[in-house]
């Protein structure tokens, strides 16, 4: 655990080769906690990814009073890995009802969501791949905000813009994307 | 209009719209942009407006869209893995440390058998399954005849038992994969797929010969260990556990595929046919996973388990040869042996099967043998077609001593095996010139990776010339890096080229004709590198030839000009240049604007001359793919390398038909280094590596090598004198994922262990003796000593969520103290209380007596991390004014309440001094980390240590304030050299 609070100092001194030490780690134990997270006191709640986000620093790195900017730092980093794992997770199963072949995203209409969260959640996915080529931080700001659970403060700390900025980029990030997935 | 400025446009006017009252927007836009100011974008208005319709749907509705969809897809991520048993939960007499899997038995979990004090698998038979007596009867009756078998590729039985309504059986716990995720992850070589299979065979001999039939073979049930040992999960016990939804799903095919496929693709046809089975059944399952490890392939597929079967029982296998080329015939043999219809006319025997399977191997061995010693004797007759090398000598004393290993090996096969990385070097080229000949296009290769420095501090930039005789690198000591010259089959051949100097080399790249390195220095950024030339065996200066050049640089093949990159930052551009060797005649060949990148650093020319190689890619999302540049147009050509996640580095094959990738296809995965043929784009992997990172690559155009730089990360805990920490003793060996250490009264030290699920607190006496494990129940961490040195307080995530316990200093008598959200305790002086922090998003100090009771709550405002003066009156704490600000470390009076005085937060892991004048910390000056002190009166920090270089993670003072304990943690860095990995 040690490792991972110096990985984390280290990359956010700059040093890349820390952060593709840290990329399988964290992804493994987001992984890991999806995996067994369903405990008794946990069962009927409402479980969003932050949830999960949370639970993973606190056991990689509750320990360690970890320098602030590292903090929001790792949960930058967990929001950018919890999308990909949901991403990958909703391929794989949707891979698995069509007997691994492909599967278009041909379906886009809003109340697929509620039927299917896999086609939902690659809607939404492939919506920001859209967003980042328009607006790279803005789809940023979405990561941050939806997969990694920040607030306005946080996401203005981890991005180094002010939180006027955050606020407004984040205010067309979600006009646009709704505009998106209702269409 | 451009994209991105009619995007500003369409954003800027969307906020100027919502700056006015609702009914206003639409008038106003339409003033604001009339049709006719943008002829060619008439859609402008209409754009703003749907986004601003979009924008009060999203005020209006309760429901935040993309944040359900996200709650969905984590909400049904999580469902998908139910557990039926908690970590921490006992059964009988094993506790869950975590749930591993769902296996055709039903739910696995990795469990601590209390009693013998080891890990196991236990296995847990689906309810339905266990409500059929008559069903229980037979699977108690099968596994415990299995647990009878003893054979090492045969899985252990433990136990099989009940506990209340479920059945169980505990097993040995095998750490490795299965042999479909291996086969998903890695290209095996020929040789290692007969190793496996051979392992497999031996298994089933001597389960049939016990008379155990297996029932269900299949990549699934077939376990491989990280040394290679194969172990045989479930005899006899996964095909009835798994029957009744077999019959389910032959049953209705149509309506529920793909879940039952797998296992009918691995049937008999007497097994498909509901006919009795005997140990032929197993022959039969065998061939088709031997079939499937050789060409990746099953042999009957079908989309649903009736096409399957069907296929099982009309159709002849596709030759292997379709396939792949260069499958021995003795292999094709073997295979189609074990998969005839007729049972009659398969082996009778695993035995049988076995003893051809070891022929197999040892025929493949003598091949392989026979066919180095021939390309050897090539290799002395073709030196003289190598391109001219620094000095001849050294390259007749290298074939020399490459041909003197050969007829070594004869007698010698240990030293063959160890040796043969470096007679590669020298006959590396004579494979190349030999397999042009007689093209294999199989992926079957045994690769090798070799360290070929040992001081763990090489730097990031590695070059191999031409011939592969040469590698320069560089050694980085933490302030100056110096650079270095080897003869790559000549140990203990280390030259300095260059002596130490406080500079970061950002590329080397050997002339090809190699008399000539060229290297680059940062200048503050890697993006704004200088070029110099110099001699190899030095004898003249270093010439400075470009400047402002982003990272290395690479040849053309013959020699006579360069490629290379610029950033422009400012304008956010990257170029992709060429120039003549020495610098003169720069042109610009590719220019990419805004998120679109070229990697120029890494640019690799063809051996033909014609393109290079580099990566495109968007900055937002992170993208990467391999392209082509034609040097003659400029234009730039995408391969499909889409599929991998993260892409690092490449080099091109001799021959340009394909390249050497370092890449990784998710996140989760590590890097592995693989092949891409080019043009056709097919991936293959040559190493599966586990946990090392690579920097650089370098690929001796003429010989079957690559060099690279690996590192890998150890943490360790250290202690020293204080005042003296120059000459630190080191307490744990060779692990890592150590941290936290504290001292015992008597000078002993507990710390913690361990990554995910499994971290547990330790005991071990630094004057000697090894480390004793003093939890082991799922995570364990942050351990304090009382100061009678009694108790150990900790946080354990045992109950699910962390809260905070406490053991006897061996170990024994655990007691939980808080039912909380807790974590993080503090132990008080005097020993009797204990103080924590509780929450996630709301953080709170609390304190609780050291025997449990009443919690207290210390602390109203954003605060953790509290730790306990030494006098007892007050703490130290994190401490938030502000939330959304940097937190400050205040001290706070032990009964709670408001700061006394806030410090500026200067680094971390901060303890009190022993006199409890001071705050200890440690934090990083000039890339080294070292702890200070600072005054609680406001005076300036005072350096404690004086370390060099290594990385402190954690420490603690001893009682006595005489020593220290801290976790250090250290890259290490060499040069490998990869080899065989094309023929």
């Amino acid at each position: 655990m040690a490792e991972v609070t110096q990985l984390l100092l280290r990359w956010s001194e700059g040093d890349q080769v820390a952060l593709e030490h840290l990329m399988p780690l964290v992804y493994d134990e987001l992984r890991r906690l999806a995996g067994g997270f369903l405990r008794h006191d946990r069962l009927h709640q409402t479980l969003q990814p932050t949830a999960l986000v949370h639970e993973a620093y606190l056991r990689m790195l509750g320990q360690a009073d970890v320098a602030w900017q590292s903090r929001t730092q790792f949960f930058g980093l967990a929001a950018t890995l919890m999308r990909r794992i949901l991403v990958d997770h909703a391929r794989e199963r949707c891979a698995e009802k069509r007997g691994g072949g492909q599967f278009h995203l041909s379906l886009s209409h809003a109340d697929l969501f509620a039927r299917s969260p896999e086609i939902g959640l690659l809607t939404l996915d492939e919506a920001l791949q859209t967003l980042a080529a328009i607006k790279p931080q803005h789809c940023r700001i979405v990561e941050l905000r939806y997969f990694g659970g920040l607030t306005i403060a946080e996401t203005a700390e981890v991005l180094g813009v002010s939180h006027a900025t955050v606020e407004r980029d984040w205010q067309f990030a979600r006009a646009w994307l709704r505009r998106e997935l209702s269409q | 209009m451009q994209d991105a400025a009619r995007w500003q446009l369409i954003e800027d006017l969307f906020h100027a719209a919502l700056a006015r009252p609702p009914a206003q927007r639409a008038a106003w836009l339409a003033e604001a942009c009339p049709p006719d100011s943008y002829p060619k974008d008439a859609d402008l208005q209409s754009e703003v407006l749907s986004l601003l319709a979009a924008h009060e749907q999203v005020e209006e509705s309760a429901l935040d869209f993309p944040a359900q969809l996200v709650q969905q897809a984590t909400q049904q991520l999580v469902t998908a893995t139910p557990a039926t048993l908690q970590s921490g939960q006992r059964l009988s007499h094993y506790q869950i440390i975590s749930w591993l899997g769902r296996g055709g038995m039903g739910e696995v979990y990795l469990a601590e058998d209390t009693r013998l004090g080891r890990h196991v698998a236990l296995k847990l038979l689906p309810t339905a399954f266990s409500q059929d007596a008559e069903r229980v009867r037979r699977f108690e009756r099968e596994a415990r005849a299995a647990s009878a078998l003893n054979h090492p590729n045969i899985i252990t039985i433990h136990e099989i038992s009940t506990e209340g309504d479920t059945h169980f059986i505990a097993t040995e716990y095998i750490e490795g994969e299965t042999l479909r995720a291996h086969l998903a992850n890695q290209a095996a070589s020929i040789k290692t797929v007969l190793e496996i299979a051979i392992q497999i065979a031996s298994a089933l001999a001597a389960a049939h010969t016990a008379g155990i039939i297996h029932r269900d073979i299949k990549p699934e049930n077939v376990m491989i260990r990280p040394d290679g040992l194969v172990k045989i999960l479930d005899f006899g016990i996964a095909k009835l556990a798994e029957m009744r939804n077999e019959e389910a799903e032959i049953a209705r095919p149509s309506t529920l595929p793909g879940m039952i496929v797998g296992t009918a693709s691995y049937m008999s046809p007497e097994q498909a046919q509901g006919k009795t089975i005997d140990a032929r059944n197993d022959i039969f399952s065998f061939g088709i996973v031997f079939y499937e490890m050789l060409t990746g392939r099953r042999p009957f597929a079908g989309e649903t388990a009736l096409e399957s079967i069907s296929s099982i029982l009309k159709d002849e296998p596709p030759p292997m040869r379709q396939m792949l080329s260069a499958v021995p015939g003795e292999i094709e043999r073997i295979v189609s042996k074990t998969l005839r219809k007729d049972r009659e006319e398969r082996y009778q025997t695993a035995q049988d099967l076995l003893l051809d399977l070891k022929e197999a191997k040892r025929e493949l061995e003598f091949h392989d043998q026979w066919e180095r010693s021939t390309v050897q004797h090539q290799d002395a007759a073709e030196t003289k077609l190598l391109p001219a090398t620094p000095t001849n000598e050294n390259r007749n004393q290298a074939t020399s001593s490459a041909e003197y290993l050969v007829t070594q090996v004869k007698t010698h096969k240990f030293l063959y095996l160890t040796c043969a990385v470096l007679l590669m070097v020298g006959i590396g080229f004579g494979i190349y010139r030999y397999s042009d000949k007689a093209p294999i296009n199989n992926p079957f290769e045994s690769v090798k990776i070799t360290k070929i420095t040992d001081s763990g501090k090489v730097g990031e930039v590695v070059a191999l010339s031409r011939d592969g005789k040469w590698l320069v690198y560089s050694i980085w000591d933490g302030e100056k890096a110096s650079v270095w010259l080897k003869q790559v089959a000549i140990p203990d051949s280390n030259t300095q080229i260059v002596p130490p100097a406080p500079v970061k080399y950002r590329g080397f790249a050997f002339s090809p004709d190699g008399n000539y390195l060229y290297y680059t220095i940062e200048e503050g950024a890697i993006s704004n590198c200088t070029l110099y030339q110099m001699p190899v065996l030095g004898g003249g200066t270093a010439r400075k030839l470009l400047s402002g050049i982003n990272g290395g640089i690479s040849f053309s093949p013959d020699g006579k000009q360069i490629t290379y990159g610029v950033e422009n930052l400012a304008d956010d551009e990257s170029l992709l240049m060429v120039a003549n060797a020495d610098g003169t005649e720069q042109r610009r060949l590719v220019m990419l604007k805004g998120n679109e990148e070229i990697g120029s650093s890494r640019g690799r020319w063809s051996p033909d001359g014609k393109s290079i190689a580099v990566f495109v890619g968007t900055n937002n999302p992170l993208t990467r793919e391999l392209a082509t540049v034609s040097v003659a147009t400029g234009e730039i050509t995408r391969l499909a390398t889409h599929k991998f996640s993260e892409f690092g580095l490449w080099e091109w094959l001799p021959d340009g038909k394909g390249f050497v990738v370092l890449a990784r296809e998710k996140p989760a995965h590590n890097n592995s280094f693989w092949l891409i043929s080019y043009p056709s784009e097919e991936a293959q992997k040559i190493t599966n590596d586990l946990n090392n990172i690579y920097s650089s690559m370098s690929l001796a155009a003429d010989a079957d090598i690559l060099a690279t730089v690996q590192s890998s990360v150890t943490s360790n805990i250290w202690i020293a004198p204080v005042g003296d920490a120059t000459r630190p003793t080191q307490v744990t060996a060779g692990s890592n994922q150590v941290g936290d250490p504290q001292w015992t009264p008597d000078g002993k030290l507990v710390y913690n262990r361990g990554l995910g699920d499994s971290q547990d607190i330790y005991l071990i006496d630094p004057r000697g003796g090894s480390p004793k494990r003093l939890t082991s129940n799922y995570i364990n961490r942050s351990p304090r000593v009382s100061p009678d040195g009694r108790y150990v307080v900790y946080t354990s995530f045992q109950a699910g969520s962390p809260s905070i316990w406490r053991m006897d200093i061996d170990g024994s008598n655990p007691k939980q103290l808080t039912t909380q959200f807790s974590l993080n305790p503090s132990i008080s002086p005097n020993g009797q209380e204990v103080i924590y922090e509780v929450g996630v998003d709301t953080l709170r100090i609390w304190k609780v007596g050291i025997d449990g009771g009443q919690p207290v709550q210390l602390t109203d405002q954003e605060s953790r991390l509290p730790v306990f003066s030494p006098d007892g009156k007050q703490f130290a704490c994190l401490w938030w004014d502000d939330p959304s600000a940097p937190p400050k470390i205040a001290l706070i009076p032990a009964t709670g309440g408001k700061p006394v005085k806030t410090f500026p937060l200067q680094g971390q892991g901060y303890r009190w001094m022993p006199d409890g004048r001071a705050l200890a910390y440690f934090a990083r000056q000039d890339g080294v980390d070292n702890i200070w002190s600072q005054p609680l009166d406001g005076g300036t920090p005072k350096q404690l240590t004086n370390f060099i270089g290594d990385g402190i993670v954690s420490f603690d003072f001893s009682r006595d304030g005489k020593q220290i304990a801290f976790t250090r943690m250290t890259n290490t860095s060499d040069v490998v050299l990869i080899s065989g990995f094309r023929k």
